[in-house]
């Protein structure tokens, strides 16, 4: 609070000699509290010797605006951790606001009165902060609580008045209670004195998430300024008080928090369904909590086309957190108003709800020949960690991106802007998907950092069929029972042990993906300190299309990790002796050795013959681990 | 008139079709190798007329691969090699000629041109040699193409092949190019000799695909595969290394992180000797590098 101005303000008001409690000087003076009638009597027409209402005596001013600046959840005037500093903003103080882009009314509708889809501009662009209303009773938790103190003193002239800057305006909305119910609050509109000497509720929302960290890192300062006139009819300002706050980030799930419930695109054909059905039963099994929900579409990669994440502000009885579905940057180029992915619609259209938001963010010029890294199986997250005396206690983001090969760079901006989990990039332009979960996962495991990396090792796949081959079981057959699918039917893919080894394209490929993949583990390994026993080898080769690679077995790391104890796998199909999958047994054993269950996935038919396997197919919304103190991340 | 005008060019783009296979036209095979191949594949698909069906089975399918593709190609050849060697002569057929059935978007006839390519380069038939010289010399305005035709005939590992892609290896940027690519997949000593000399091209993208190629042309676990005839393999290889590591000390990146791949993929056992006579006269900041590489390469990620 501004205390300089109030000073200066009574001064002119009352001439030099003013006392602190602003009647006047002498030790005789009465107090405050007993001369200044309260707001009810000056209502009543009451307050003073002679008959007629009197103006009270202002006092000293009160210009006292507060926010949840110690992050305890409320905005307590006796608390002074909500006033020390409030002008600033760290990691140790200053409050939060959220970005009021969830819908909590389900109001925003996807399609037109005509039955069409609104375009993709349109479907974002509707959320609660949208309009100018709180929307229901959950709106009001979504809004950041500020208050001003009353000033039960305050002079008839004295007029209050909440500035943002003009950018500021654009990013988020004031409201002030009156009559019970929050209504908008327009920068600098006025608040009456009858509403300073009682005090003032107000709300602040954000109006969208940080996009651009060069064009706004997210704080903003709502300036309280109360003003009057002089007993000479001139303005006079009683005082001005500065709050700062930051705009949550948005913030991405690491394989840390368990998996809340599982998704799976629904296609509506045969292998679909068995495929549902298996992830259904592993999740089960998982002890996954909401289990698994189809999402109905034709479009099966269901990793691909949204990411989920979170944002939290501090509230009284833990943080309040609103779920987001990041859509993916895909440009598949359909119309001029619906130029995304038509899935990733989902976003809004089964997500965006009460707490859910929506966010999309795309570059309609972005060069569609990269197009496939914009697909969030491109987008993974390292879970926490600390390294070389940095701390990332919410991980880090994970994708593919060189400066030849990447995704949407406005898309990356917004994750850059963020902060909290800075990009962590890594070549996958050799790829011919080029996705991270093509060769990288994390997961929870009982050892000093909590968490290992399964990384794809192709050279052990090929030692692995070397050493059966060498035992005498060259003949045995890999992919048994599985079809290249075609048009008027399928071909059998079944291959001996001895004929995948002889064959010259996927030795000479996976030689070289074994390779890439060390150049990829080693940005890793140097950025988070892992050890070569932090680090989980999952065997399969690659075969060449257009000379980029990809998984010629079924990539085992590309499955969903559903719990702590459980992960699902794609079915490897690789060669049974003494009556066990040689593949399975290796990633059994390995993930056996930290307590993981492995429940292997047929995904032949359905992903892996299309270039993609389980994770491919597959997406979560996980606990929300980092919400209580995010900023501890900063 | 109006309608013998029509009629004419109806039968003109007919036979313009007609001369067309799906990768190279008729006429760009020789008389004797294109009536050769047309009687081969008439007896074939008397013989065999499941394997027709079945090569005809997955180019009708290309356009639903395509549309519903995840990465940057729909992966047709996979499916074609699925089919083995029963199906050289049907897809050599398609390549040359016949004609597309259809007309497809840009990106699905990349994918069915460049899966018939790499199917039938798999099968390293020697029976595909004509087709392949002719597909690798043909002008071909998708780059992806030419190099996947270059590729194809580089598998083949045939003197023909070598002497195509020297030849290639001579001609425009594009030419020189699929050369580069084309050489990668011809393990012959020969080979690396002009990738050697593509390395030091004007254009960037050929001498770093000449980089690549230099790795590619002596990729160990190629050369350990049975079937591959090894006879030139310790000659490759070491002149694979020779080059790669002098290209290593000279270049900048990413030739420097190209070479230094290769250096990996080839794994010639005299490497270690090569880069400690590589330091001798290189500036501080190389002998850094080269000793970098040194442990690199003790620990291989390829063995």
């Amino acid at each position: 609070m501004s205390l300089v101005r109030g000073r200066l303000a009574l001064v002119l008001l009352f001439g030099p000699c003013v006392a602190w409690n602003g009647l006047g000087c002498g030790d005789d003076s009465p107090s405050a509290a007993e001369t200044i009638p309260s707001v009810a009597d000056q209502a009543a027409g009451g307050g003073g010797a002679g008959g007629r209402p009197s103006a009270p005596e202002p006092g000293p001013p009160i210009v006292d605006l507060r926010a949840d600046v110690n992050r305890d959840g409320e905005v307590r005037l006796d608390d002074p951790g909500d006033d020390a500093d409030e002008e600033t903003w760290d990691r140790a103080h200053g409050a939060i606001f959220l970005a009021n882009i969830d819908d909590d009314e389900d109001r925003c509708s996807t399609t037109t009165s005509a039955g069409k889809p609104v375009s993709d501009e349109a479907l974002a662009d509707c959320n609660d902060a949208s309009d100018l209303v709180v929307n229901g009773a959950d709106d009001e938790d979504d809004l950041a609580p500020l208050r001003i103190a009353a000033w039960p003193n305050a002079p008839d002239d004295a007029t209050g008045r909440v500035t943002l800057t003009a950018a500021d305006q654009k990013r988020a909305r004031l409201f002030i209670r009156r009559n019970g119910a929050l209504e908008h609050l327009p920068s600098d509109a006025p608040i009456s004195a009858l509403e300073l000497r009682a005090g003032v509720e107000l709300a602040l929302e954000g109006r969208d998430i940080i996009r651009d960290v060069a064009r706004w890192n997210g704080e903003l300062v709502l300036t309280f300024t109360v003003d009057g006139a002089s007993r000479d009819g001139g303005p006079v300002t009683f005082g001005t008080d500065t709050v700062r706050l930051r705009l949550a980030p948005v913030i991405s799930h690491h394989h840390l928090e368990p998996t809340v419930k599982a998704f799976v695109s629904n296609s509506g054909d045969k292998t679909s369904k068995n495929f549902q059905k298996a992830l259904a039963v592993a999740a089960s099994a998982a002890g996954v909590p909401e289990g698994v929900e189809a999402i109905e579409t034709d479009d099966i990669w269901t990793q691909d086309f949204f990411e989920t994440a979170y944002m939290s502000r501090p509230a009284k009885g833990g943080p309040h957190v609103v779920r987001v579905a990041l859509r993916s940057a895909n440009l598949y180029g359909n119309t001029a108003a619906l130029p995304l992915r038509s899935a990733g619609r989902v976003a809004f259209s089964a997500f965006r709800t009460k707490d859910f938001a929506g966010v999309q963010q795309f570059d309609p010029a972005a060069d569609p020949d990269m197009d496939s890294l914009n697909s969030t199986g491109n987008f993974e997250t390292i879970p926490p960690y600390e390294h070389a005396g940095v701390a990332h206690r919410l991980g880090r983001i994970l994708r593919g991106s060189v400066p030849s090969f990447h995704p949407d760079r406005s898309f990356a901006a917004m994750l850059d802007a963020q902060v909290v989990q800075a990009p962590l990039l890594v070549d996958t332009s050799w790829l011919l998907v080029g996705h991270v979960d093509e060769t990288m996962s994390f997961v929870k495991t009982a050892t000093p950092r909590g968490w290992k990396l399964l990384v794809n090792d192709p050279t052990l796949a090929r030692k692995m069929l070397e050493a059966a081959r060498d035992q005498g079981h060259g003949e045995a057959p890999m992919f048994t029972g599985k079809h290249w699918p075609t048009n008027a039917g399928s071909r059998p893919a079944e291959v001996t042990i001895q004929q995948v080894l002889d064959d010259v394209d996927v030795m000479a490929t996976s030689a070289a993906v074994a390779i890439s993949i060390d150049e990829q583990l080693a940005i890793v390994q140097a950025e988070v300190g892992l050890t070569e026993d932090e680090i989980i080898r999952v065997p399969f080769l690659h075969q060449s299309v257009d000379d980029l690679a990809v998984a010629y077995q079924p990539g085992m790391v590309n499955g969903i990790y559903l719990s702590d104890t459980h992960f699902a796998a794609p079915k490897p199909f690789g060669p049974v002796i003494d009556g066990e999958d040689i593949f399975e047994r290796s990633l059994q054993g390995s993930l056996g050795k930290e307590g993981i269950e492995v429940t292997f996935l047929d995904d032949w038919s359905l992903y892996h013959v299309n270039d993609g396997e389980v994770h491919c197919g597959t997406n979560a919304i996980r606990q929300t681990s980092g919400a209580a103190a995010w900023w501890e991340a900063l | 008139m109006f309608a013998a005008v029509l009629v004419l060019s109806v039968l003109a783009s007919v036979d313009a079709r007609a001369d067309v296979g799906v990768v190279i036209t008729r006429a760009a095979l020789g008389a004797a190798d294109r009536q050769s191949l047309e009687k081969a594949v008439a007896t074939d698909r008397a013989a065999h007329p499941a394997a027709f069906r079945a090569v005809e089975d997955v180019r009708a399918s290309v356009k639903g691969l395509d549309e519903s593709k995840r990465g940057r190609l729909a992966a047709v050849g996979p499916r074609l090699k699925a089919l083995g060697r029963d199906a050289l002569l049907p897809m050599l057929a398609l390549l040359a000629l016949e004609a597309a059935r259809e007309d497809a978007v840009p990106s699905a006839r990349r994918a069915l041109r460049v899966g018939l390519l790499e199917a039938v380069g798999a099968l390293r038939d020697p029976r595909a040699e004509a087709v392949l010289v002719a597909a690798a010399k043909a002008d071909h305005a998708d780059a992806h193409v030419a190099a996947a035709a270059a590729r194809a005939l580089g598998r083949l590992g045939s003197t023909s092949s070598v002497a195509t892609l020297k030849a290639l290896a001579a001609g425009d940027a594009g030419h020189r190019l699929a050369a580069a690519a084309g050489l990668g997949e011809c393990r012959r000593a020969a080979s690396v000799a002009v990738l050697r000399a593509l390395s030091t091209d004007a254009v960037d993208d050929v001498r770093l695909a000449a980089v690549r190629g230099l790795g590619a042309v002596g990729n160990a676990q190629a050369w350990k595969t049975s079937g591959m005839v090894r006879t030139e393999e310790a000659a490759t290889r070491q002149a694979a290394a020779q080059a790669l590591v002098a290209l290593f000390v000279a270049g900048d990146e990413p030739a420097r992180r190209l070479s230094a791949e290769g250096i990996l993929l080839v794994d010639d056992p005299g490497t270690p000797a090569l880069i400690e006579a590589a330091k001798a006269g290189a500036d501080d900041q190389t002998v850094t590098a080269l000793t970098a590489l040194t442990e690199r390469f003790a620990k291989n990620p390829t063995r």
